[in-house]
């Protein structure tokens, strides 16, 4: 905003950045005897041109004064540059269903479900009033720019030739292992969102792994949010993308929340492995990536910014999202009918360094978790498929295999339809990398694979105690 | 009508948003860029506000209603206060001092909790103050919860 500013008419569409929710809006009514009432908005979001939408779940002084009196007055404020506006409104009609009431009532879910509040937080009804005024409420700034340093511009969305470029390299990518990669590492050069990761829904359709990341101090791979959960699980749960711009302040108070229930010794340490995620992230977009209507999982951006994210990443995302996901359904079908007729390799003589110290792999039944040499490594599925793996070398000396008989084996209980054994694979293969496992998976040919095992391996399985 | 922590907390560097009506019942949102107690057993204050908010000053110096809400922007603590204007005075060094100290604890905190940097904040900063007396008659919990709302001296908000 520049002093020539103050002086335009401001439309309601200026103040874009404002319906986002980093600075909490503030709503002024009174009653019908004139007594004034002043409080804090969880949400206020622009409807079209002439209007605003504000949610209604629990302020009931607000409320009771606009059945005496439809006049309000809000104070908005812009998140990048800190001008503040004020909007006289008058209250048109309350909708409880529709695509208002519906972005709302996902805003305020958002808030209540990281606050683990869903039951509390439930948004009544979306209130829609007519904007008959815009204000810029004006600051010493806006006499002197000089008194403070230009607001920074925000970052531009990408371009069309941009994605284009990201759609090229991911359809010429020859694998699922390939292409989650070019995934998280377009996103980040082409995109320029420098923090990113990609989850996968599992075979259950209960919960989401992390199966690359990219501009993260750990890259997370394996680890899991549930569905409904969180921004991502929600995004997931929804089939919708869920943009975050006031994390900050949301993470914080979850975080406090979680740290006095670990310290009272409700919540157990656990060993799961941290969803890759920026120490004090301002913005969260998460964008559920789907295929013939259902969801395969969720590409995930952060930023250190609030509101970093705007609604040309959420459409640029959601395509990039969708391209991922289509990749990934072709690559599970082509993988599921070729690997049917791979024969079961003739096993390789396993070559071990004898004088390598052997290394301990424990593998807990329970929940199919195993540990290296007391080091948590990875549950699940992918646990499962480490031990049965690591079994048939130990009784028979094999170290090629194919996603045939993987599949086939009865202990893992994958299920028949959607198994994503492939990506189950790709997730332990980068695992053993990134925990530099005396492990490692290799791909030799579509639907085949060998293991690769440097020195002795001291396997114990942990039965369940009760 | 304040007790000392109450007024520890209000004399702090926690938001001050305010409202009032005009004759018409029309509100008005605006800030406050600080409050001091000056006489807890009455509940009077005196409350700074921009200079050139000219809808606020003229209702206050109406001696019109008015309400302020006092938030802790770290622990989301809340206070509303209802009274009336007694009058409006043209800011002295004295006022000038509090609203640099007010505003250097607020954006402080914003920037510890938020990390909204200092320059950001300090945009909102207005060209100048005038300073309202208030007598408070009414107060609320306005603390985010099931007990918002609830009156501290007076009738449920």
């Amino acid at each position: 905003m520049t002093p020539s500013d103050t002086t335009r008419t401001i439309e309601l569409r200026d103040l874009e950045l404002c319906f986002e929710g980093a600075v909490p809006a503030v709503i002024a009514t009174a009653s019908a005897d004139g007594t004034p009432n002043i409080t804090y908005l969880s949400v206020v979001r622009m409807v079209d041109g002439e209007h605003v939408a504000l949610s209604n779940q629990f302020f009931s002084k607000t409320s009771r004064n606009l059945a005496e009196n439809p006049k309000a007055s809000v104070l908005l404020i812009d998140p990048v540059t800190y001008s503040e506006y004020r909007l006289m409104l008058t209250y048109e009609r309350t909708e409880r269903r529709g695509p208002v009431f519906e972005r709302l009532r996902d805003d305020v879910e958002t808030v209540a479900n990281m606050q683990g509040m869903e039951g509390v937080f439930k948004l009544r009804a979306a209130d829609i009033y007519r904007v008959s005024d815009i204000e810029l409420v004006p600051a010493r700034v806006h006499t002197d720019p000089s008194l403070a340093p230009p607001p920074v511009r925000k970052r531009t969305a990408p371009s069309a030739g941009e994605l284009a470029t990201l759609s090229t390299r991911l359809s010429r990518c020859p694998d699922l292992d390939t292409l989650v990669s070019a995934t998280v590492d377009g996103v980040a050069e082409l995109l320029g969102h420098e923090h990113c990761h990609l989850m996968l829904l599992d075979e259950n359709g209960q919960r989401l792994y992390t199966i690359a990341s990219h501009g993260y101090d750990a890259e997370g791979i394996g680890s899991e949010v549930l569905v409904g959960e969180g921004t991502i699980g929600m995004a997931a749960a929804r089939g919708k993308p869920l943009r975050v711009g006031n994390l900050r302040h949301m993470t914080r108070y979850s975080h406090r929340v979680r740290r006095s229930y670990e310290g009272s010794g409700d919540i157990e340490p656990s060993y799961e492995i941290p969803v890759p995620t920026l120490a004090d992230p301002g913005s969260r977009l998460a964008v559920p990536a789907m295929a013939l209507g259902q969801v395969v999982g969720v590409l995930v951006v952060e930023s250190d910014e609030p509101v970093a994210f705007s609604e040309d990443d959420e459409a640029v995302l959601t395509v990039v999202a969708s391209i991922v996901a289509n990749a990934i359904e072709v690559d599970r079908g082509a993988e599921r009918t070729e690997g049917a007729d791979a024969a079961v390799p003739p096993s390789a003589a396993p070559s071990v360094d004898e004088r390598a110290p052997a290394t301990q792999v424990r593998f807990f039944t329970s929940d199919g978790s195993v540990f290296l040499d007391g080091e948590y490594l990875i549950k699940g599925v992918a646990g499962r498929i480490l031990w049965s793996l690591l079994g048939h070398h130990e009784r028979d000396g094999r170290v090629e295999f194919t996603n045939r008989e993987v599949r086939l084996d009865p202990t893992l209980e994958l299920p028949e339809f959607r198994d994503n054994l492939e990506s189950r694979l790709i997730l332990l293969k980068r695992r053993l990398d990134e925990r530099h496992a005396p492990v490692r998976i290799e791909k030799t040919g579509r639907g085949r694979f060998r293991l690769v095992i440097e020195g002795q391996l001291r396997l114990e399985a942990v039965q369940p105690t009760s | 009508m304040f007790d000392a922590d109450t007024t520890a907390f209000l004399e702090s560097g926690c938001a001050l948003i305010v409202g009032t009506a005009g004759p018409d019942n029309e509100p008005f949102a605006t800030r406050g860029w600080g409050l001091t107690v000056t006489d807890a057993e009455s509940g009077e204050l005196r409350l700074l506000v921009a200079s050139n908010d000219e809808v606020t000053l003229e209702r206050l110096g109406a001696g019109g209603r008015i309400a302020i809400t006092a938030c802790d922007v770290k622990s989301l603590q809340s206070l509303q206060l209802k009274g009336r204007a007694e009058r409006v005075e043209t800011a002295g060094e004295l006022d000038y001092a509090r609203a640099e100290r007010f505003y250097d604890d607020f954006f402080g905190t914003i920037e510890e909790s938020d990390g909204t940097p200092r320059w950001k904040t300090e945009r909102m900063i207005p060209v100048g103050y005038a300073a309202c007396v208030i007598v408070v008659d009414e107060s609320y919990d306005q603390t985010p919860g099931p007990g918002a709302g609830s009156s501290m001296s007076g009738p449920s908000a």
